[in-house]
């Protein structure tokens, strides 16, 4: 039951942290129980909750398996080479985003109205893929749970299934939540509770797995 | 790019790369002119550049020439140039300058009025008309005495305002 409750590809996490931030990918680390090695795409589960990403790295020690994990593909750490690019008839942004997208075997999702001219010439750099968003297109892009990277930020829901507050630190802005809604929980929600003064918004979000079997959600709120 | 791999350092320059994600383009950056294409002002060039190291494109195609207060230059391929990019903006790339210097430089598509120009014309004018009349009165009875004298300046006067060339009221082209 707990394998399926909280497993990398099947595998039972034993424990780790998983951080999804407002802007960027998001990212963790895990060890499992046994050795197995995992393949370069993984899905990660927590209850209702399914996360598509790559093992960045991982290694075995003492039975068992430890694994970095990042959101989508894995290919926006990758370096791109240098290129330039004329269109004097106008330069589009999803041009030069969809090309860097492409050669780190990426899923790009662009949706309508973000797409612009953004010049007639772009020089790109030899800088690594997630480099290249933040220059051409700012830092308002994620990678989803499915792992698409969206040039748009995450979408603003409010939480409306049940949960329980369980830890409020005002000084760091974090509040600790119980919840058998993982999925919900995303940065960008809105929620309040008859703990909590007022409404807060979710930037950060951060999953932590215990050896004990627990699993704590922590808010770092913003706004 | 990075020489050092080192993951601490890796983070820094994440860091600093957050803080300045257009850091490399604040630079000034050597390139060799290849190919020039389009007219007068429009050119366009192609350049290469002369140190591949410096984590920019070996090749630009097709880069505008950074006009300077009107000025047009005829760049030439062998030439050398610097490669900037207008307020750090990898769409903006432009040549700025060029090496050697390029071997004319138009100072704008209509005539530029030359300073003084027409002050110095009035002089030339006044003292020619002087000396027009000073010939005339050395003919005259009345002056008999002066007569040679003032003859000989009014020449004088004459022949060197004759050597003097037309006075430029604008130029078009320096070579």
């Amino acid at each position: 039951m707990a394998d399926q409750f909280l497993n990398l590809n099947g595998a039972r996490i034993v424990a780790g942290t998983i951080m999804i931030p407002l802007y960027g990918l998001w990212a963790g680390d895990v060890s499992l129980a046994g050795d197995q090695a995992m393949p370069d795409r993984v899905t990660l589960t927590l209850g209702n909750l399914t996360m598509k990403g790559a093992v960045y790295r991982q290694a075995t020690f003492a039975g068992t398996r430890y694994v970095r994990l990042v959101g989508g593909m894995g290919g926006w750490h990758k370096t791109l080479p240098r290129k330039t690019y004329v269109q004097l008839g106008g330069l589009q942004l999803s041009t030069v985003l969809r090309d860097a997208a492409a050669e780190v075997a990426e899923q790009l999702n662009i949706p309508s109205g973000v797409d612009r001219v953004i010049g007639q010439r772009w020089v790109r750099e030899e800088l690594p893929g997630a480099r290249i968003l933040r220059q051409v297109y700012g830092m308002n892009w994620h990678v989803d749970v499915a792992g698409v990277t969206q040039l748009a930020p995450w979408p603003a829901k409010t939480i409306t299934s049940p949960f329980q507050v369980t830890k409020q630190d005002g000084g760091r802005g974090i509040i600790e939540v119980a919840t058998e809604d993982y999925a919900s929980w995303m940065p960008g929600v809105s929620f309040t509770s008859t703990t909590l003064t007022g409404t807060y918004k979710a930037g950060s979000v951060s999953l932590k797995f215990e050896a004990s079997g627990t699993a704590r959600l922590e808010v770092m709120t913003y706004g | 790019m990075a020489d050092v791999d080192d993951r601490i350092l890796e983070s820094i320059r994440e860091i600093v790369r957050e803080v300045f994600p257009r850091l490399t383009f604040m630079g000034k950056f050597q390139y060799t002119i290849q190919s020039v294409s389009g007219t007068s002002p429009d050119y366009l060039v192609d350049v290469a550049a002369v140190d591949t190291t410096i984590g920019l494109p070996a090749n630009l195609s097709r880069v505008p020439l950074l006009s300077v207060c009107g000025a047009t230059v005829h760049p030439t391929s062998g030439s050398q140039c610097v490669v900037e990019f207008l307020n750090y903006d990898p769409t903006r790339p432009r040549v700025t300058s060029l090496d050697p210097s390029p071997t004319s430089i138009a100072l704008g598509a209509s005539p530029v009025p030359l300073a003084k120009a027409t002050p110095v014309s009035s002089l030339i004018s006044a003292l020619s008309t002087f000396s027009t009349a000073l010939t005339a009165a050395a003919g005259a009875p009345t002056y008999a005495v002066f007569s040679p004298a003032a003859v000989a300046a009014s020449t004088a006067l004459g022949v060197s305002l004759a050597a003097l060339p037309s006075v430029p009221t604008t130029v078009t082209t320096a070579t």
